[in-house]
């Protein structure tokens, strides 16, 4: 034995004469008070209690598209596990609306040991901007709440004082009451699918029937869509139902997705951004045959041929010659489109002839084909084929495209909802189209009204960089001089300088500004590129809110643990702030977070049996209200309030049998003249001179009223130096950015388990890759106009040749001195390119592929820290 | 048996525990401050720091202490700056931590925060009626916290030592061994791993190198005290 009881002593008087030295400065360097503290014998006997711990109901709150319970068995504020939806037995009717690996990582998100837990400025930072230039790779100072908002409110003043709030990149409920900012608006999830939808059905095929019935469709065509794994929860389960029940699947995808594995019959490949050219095909041979239904679209339809145009149209201007040629000389045979959209002519008309004579056919599309340039064109395409087929109004029958959660597998009415929250709109002075709620201008419908300061998704860099942005409803370009970008938000990241297209020259726009704010869980993009992060709570650590989304069913979230370290809620930090700028923070927050969740569930409805009509879900007593202790109340519901917070989601159930279904335009398609829609025409407009009008206002791209393929930019043809020749050129490749497992968009990168499982890789396939001498695994280095990526090799068959995909919504992780980013974000890939209604038109984009001569990536579970000089 | 009074005897180990615990717990706890600094830079810190014969680990920590405050004045703002990054970036964020501060993130199959040893670390601290000031919002295990508590424990056992409470002191001793054995030294040599390779600046391998000799060391010296018999040399 060392025997230091002994060789202490040794030690003794030079350690003693230390402490000596010190004591004299023992006040001065006493612990100050981050260490344990003291506390009384009750307490701490109530804390050593052993506890057992119980299953909260945890938010899962993310964009993914779908809603699914999560619930996390916490002891003493510490989420041991989670689990799913056990609330009831699963049943195809009944189905619990289980998690997926994501949801399932949620603990992942909340507890890591990389979320901000303090408010961080960057170092070189100050008033004014400091030293622009080292954003994104400066080192991070922590500072207290005190300084954080002292600065942010400094900063926020300054600018508006010196330059007005239209320098001022930004939309939060505080901003609002301040005098508003700038709003980005454009589509990013739906393409072009939005104003489409408005103009050429009154949002008539947004909507569809309900998944019981889609188990009476003996064919059901999915075009472009992959819920096996872009719509997790139920979507895909939903759909085998419907395939058991006797449904042939198609599928139409440059890619042979684990859906058409799962459930498809058959897989049409097409090449993307070449899907209207495909569908004008399938036109040309159902027209050539006669298989169209005539009698659905003479009496539902305007605009198919020169008999039935709206008034005022253009005779020339219809779908029927258009497609034959008779005006352009071109007509739109199968062969015409093989050689753009690269299916096979034969399989073209098979398909053609199978949609056209199957009935009753669902046509349904995902998002996915319409976020491409001018992607308007594959949205017209798409309804006027499905119409032609007249499977509208019936059965097992429909065209539609999947909204969201709700028409992906679900459909028909929403039999379940939340109530208000009480808390009143704050509109942006400077964008009132844009409230409170929607922190940009998503799919902003209205490029008529003056009052629009802002710019298109695509357009922002462009606006901070040069000083100008296109002014919607013909104002040409509007000087603009953007000072600070905000981007204070309740914990839910909105990372777009990782999300939206050129992440290179966003990267040159922040370094331009005065002061980038973000509020943030962990250090995304955005944040990183920032000069002050407060550190965000996330749903689990507030008062509690419903998700919706799933029609059938609501979910409640109460608070799971008590917010970590330092992070707070947007309304801490705007009342904060609004103290600072002599604004009435009581007026901005009139209720409090409880309140709003109290009203939420007090206001909620659910439909009663006879499908049309609702009642009030909750059941609320005195003791409640006093419990809860909030203003309000009692009432009588069907289930009683902490019944209903504790079980953590309400859930209507489904039989074959129940009055829920609903069959879409059944009524309209009976009698479209006693039902019209909220179209000009009140009908379904294959000719639709407002969808012309209304894309035409907001100044970018133009689309004439009727279906035309117009190739696209970065579309197919541009991968070709010589069209003819066939000759390929700089950027040979057709890059496709899919949603992928690992993450929902961007949220959930950052977590190991799940970049374990999913390894961001490059996919291209396998004969393209021999040719280029590649193999499996290696790295490869992917280059197009606008930037470039590192990302692993997967040589497969399951793509079209031609055709490479990588998932969307990886970490950038530029190098400065190669400009490569190693994460393989695609923005870095796809160019910031201005289109009808500002969608993104992320999946049509170019890029040029070959083997990277640097350092091979290691796997992106063992990435090391990126260390910051 | 050795017939010396048990208070003399073992005194100069239980101060030289305190007064190593104090230090290290003062490091890791938070950024460093120019208090911290003082006491490093004081003369006759590292002349007179202990066991660094007995311990290579400890031996080596000091000289790249000795080594980095010969080629750093942390008088300068700068090269004060320069340490505080470090700390900052290992430690603190915001982005992803090289060298996280937390037991769970360690011993936990999912490295995450307020994890089951959190609570568990929770329950030692409750015996002696202590919690991390933010309870519930700060997690437990934070490496300054466990420093803090084995501080606490030893500053505790030298007050039964000279109240000659020997069952009291027995029971510190006992559950400061238990709580190195069960938590400290079970993660802190894969930290001191972490921060060794991640930091810019010698001061807190340096640090890292003496909190993993002393913690083993500690061990050894809780295992020579209990091994005695108080009452007995007493009596």
């Amino acid at each position: 034995m060392a025997n230091l009881i002994e060789k202490a002593k040794n030690y003794t008087m030079s350690r003693r004469s230390f402490l000596g030295l010190s004591a004299g400065a023992a006040a001065a360097i006493t612990l100050p008070g981050c260490g344990l503290t003291k506390v009384d014998s009750t307490t701490a006997a109530a804390n050593l209690a052993n506890k057992e711990g119980e299953w909260i109901p945890a938010a899962c709150w993310h964009n993914c598209g779908g809603r699914c319970l999560n619930k996390a068995y916490v002891v003493d504020g510490v989420v041991v596990r989670q689990k799913t939806d056990d609330t009831h037995p699963d049943s195809p009717d009944y189905p619990q609306q289980r998690g997926c690996h994501r949801g399932r990582s949620q603990r992942h998100d909340v507890f890591g040991a990389d979320r901000i837990k303090y408010p961080m400025k960057r170092k070189n930072w100050a008033p004014g901007g400091g030293n622009k230039e080292l954003r994104g790779k400066d080192e991070w100072v922590r500072i207290s709440w005190d300084e954080a908002m002292d600065l942010v409110a400094g900063e926020l003043k300054r600018i508006k004082e010196q330059y007005g709030n239209k320098s001022i990149l930004g939309s939060s409920r505080l901003l609002n009451f301040y005098g508003g900012g700038l709003v980005r608006w454009g589509s990013s999830s739906s393409g072009a699918w939005g104003v489409v939808q408005e103009c050429m059905t009154g949002f008539f095929s947004w909507k569809s029937n309900d998944r019981l019935d889609w188990r009476n469709a003996k064919l059901i065509v999915m075009w472009g869509s992959n819920p096996a794994r872009s719509n997790l929860g139920n979507p895909t389960y939903n759909l085998m139902q419907a395939k058991k029940a006797g449904a042939k699947i198609i599928i139409v995808d440059p890619v042979v997705t684990p859906t058409v594995k799962t459930l498809a019959d058959k897989h049409i490949p097409c090449r993307p951004g070449t899907d209207t050219a495909l569908l004008l095909a399938m036109a040309y041979h159902m027209i050539e045959n006669n298989l169209q239904d005539q009698d659905f679209l003479d009496r539902c339809t305007v605009g198919f041929d020169k008999d039935h145009l709206p008034e005022g149209a253009d005779p020339k201007e219809n779908f029927k010659d258009y497609v034959l040629g008779t005006y352009d000389g071109v007509p739109k045979t199968p062969e015409w489109a093989s050689e753009i959209c690269g299916t096979d002519p034969k399989l073209i008309r098979d398909f053609a002839t199978e949609i056209a004579t199957t009935k009753p056919m669902i046509f349904t599309s995902s998002f996915a084909p319409a976020r491409t340039y001018r992607g308007q064109q594959f949205c017209q395409a798409f309804l006027t084929v499905g119409w032609m087929t007249g499977n509208v109004g019936k059965s097992g029958a429909g065209v539609w495209t999947m909204n969201y959660a709700a028409n992906q597998s679900y459909g028909g009415t929403t039999l379940v909802k939340a109530g208000g929250t009480g808390l009143p709109p704050a509109k942006n002075p400077l964008f009132p189209d844009v409230t409170y709620g929607a922190y940009d201008g998503y799919r902003w419908a209205n490029p008529k009204n003056p009052v629009a300061n802002g710019m298109a998704y695509c357009e922002t860099y462009d606006a901070i960089l040069n000083g100008e942005y296109t002014g919607t409803n013909g104002r040409g370009k509007v000087p603009c001089d953007i000072r600070l970008i905000w981007l204070v938000r309740d914990g839910y990241g909105y990372n777009y300088l990782n999300q939206s297209s050129d992440i290179n020259k966003g990267i040159k726009a922040f370094r331009k500004v005065d002061f980038v704010v973000t509020n943030d869980i962990v250090l995304s993009t955005i944040s990183k590129y920032a000069d002050i992060v407060l550190p965000a709570t996330t749903e689990w650590e507030k008062d509690g809110t419903i998700l919706q989304g799933n029609p059938e069913a609501i979910f409640i979230t109460p608070k799971v643990v008590e917010p970590l370290y330092e992070a707070k809620t947007e309304e801490w930090m705007d009342r904060e702030l609004a103290k600072r700028l002599g604004l009435n923070s009581d007026e901005i927050y009139p209720i409090s977070g409880k309140q709003q969740f109290f009203n939420s569930l007090a206001g909620a409805q659910v439909i009663k049996e006879d499908g049309v009509n609702y009642e009030t879900l909750v059941t609320i007593t005195d003791k409640d209200i006093q419990e809860w202790g909030i203003k309000g109340k009692q009432q009588q519901g069907k289930i009683a309030l902490n019944d209903l917070v504790k079980q953590g989601v309400y859930q209507v159930p489904r039989t074959p049998d129940d009055k829920l279904t609903v069959i879409q335009g059944a009524d309209f398609v009976k009698d479209p003249k006693a039902h019209p829609l909220t179209t000009k025409s009140g009908k379904l407009e294959i000719h639709c001179q407002a969808l012309s009008d209304k894309i035409a206002a907001y100044g970018l791209t133009t689309v004439p009223p009727i279906a035309k393929y117009e190739p696209p930019l970065d579309g197919y043809e541009a991968t070709f130096k010589d069209w003819k020749s066939k000759e390929k050129g700089q950027y040979p490749f057709q890059l496709i950015t899919i949603h992928y497992g690992r993450r929902s968009h961007s949220t959930f990168d950052n977590i190991p388990q799940l970049r374990e499982a999913y390894p961001e890789d490059f996919v291209m396939n396998t004969r393209d890759g021999q040719a280029l001498g590649l193999k499996n695994g290696e790295t490869v280095l992917i280059e197009s106009a606008y930037g470039k990526v590192i990302r692993p090799l997967t040589l497969s068959e399951s793509m079209m040749p031609g055709v490479v995909t990588l998932g969307e919504g990886a970490w950038a992780e530029i190098e400065d001195t190669t400009d490569i980013d190693k994460a393989g974000a695609t923005n870095t890939l796809c160019g910031a390119r201005l289109s009808g209604q500002g969608e993104e038109p992320w999946n049509t984009t170019i890029v040029h592929v070959e083997k990277y001569t640097g350092e091979p990536l290691k796997p992106d579970d063992e990435w090391k820290q990126r260390i910051i000089f | 048996m050795n017939k010396e009074n048990p208070l003399e005897m073992t005194q100069p180990l239980l101060e030289t525990r305190i007064f190593v615990y104090d230090v290290l717990r003062r490091t890791f706890l938070e950024e460093p401050t120019k208090e911290f600094l003082n006491i490093i830079t004081e003369k006759g810190f590292i002349e007179s720091f202990p066991f660094t014969k007995e311990n290579e680990d400890i031996h080596e920590g000091i000289e790249h202490i000795t080594a980095f405050l010969q080629e750093h004045d942390m008088k300068s703002g700068r090269e004060y700056d320069d340490l505080h990054w470090d700390y900052t970036r290992m430690f603190i964020g915001p982005d992803k931590l090289p060298a996280p501060l937390w037991e769970s993130a360690y011993l936990n199959k999912e490295r995450l925060l307020f994890q089951e040893q959190t609570l568990k670390v929770r329950q030692a601290y409750l015996k002696y009626q202590f919690l991390p000031k933010h309870f519930k919002q700060e997690a437990d295990d934070h490496l300054g916290l466990e420093l803090d508590f084995m501080y606490q424990l030893s500053e505790l056992s030298l007050k039964y030592l000279q109240q000659q409470d020997f069952t009291g002191l027995r029971e510190v001793l006992e559950d400061q061994k238990v709580f190195l054995q069960g938590h400290l030294l079970k993660w802190v040599p894969e930290l001191t791993q972490k921060i060794l390779a991640s930091a810019n600046l010698a001061l807190y391998p340096g640090m890292a190198k003496i909190l993993n000799g002393y913690l083993t060391l500690d061990l050894e010296a809780l295992e020579e005290l209990l091994d005695i018999n108080y009452e007995g040399v007493l009596n």
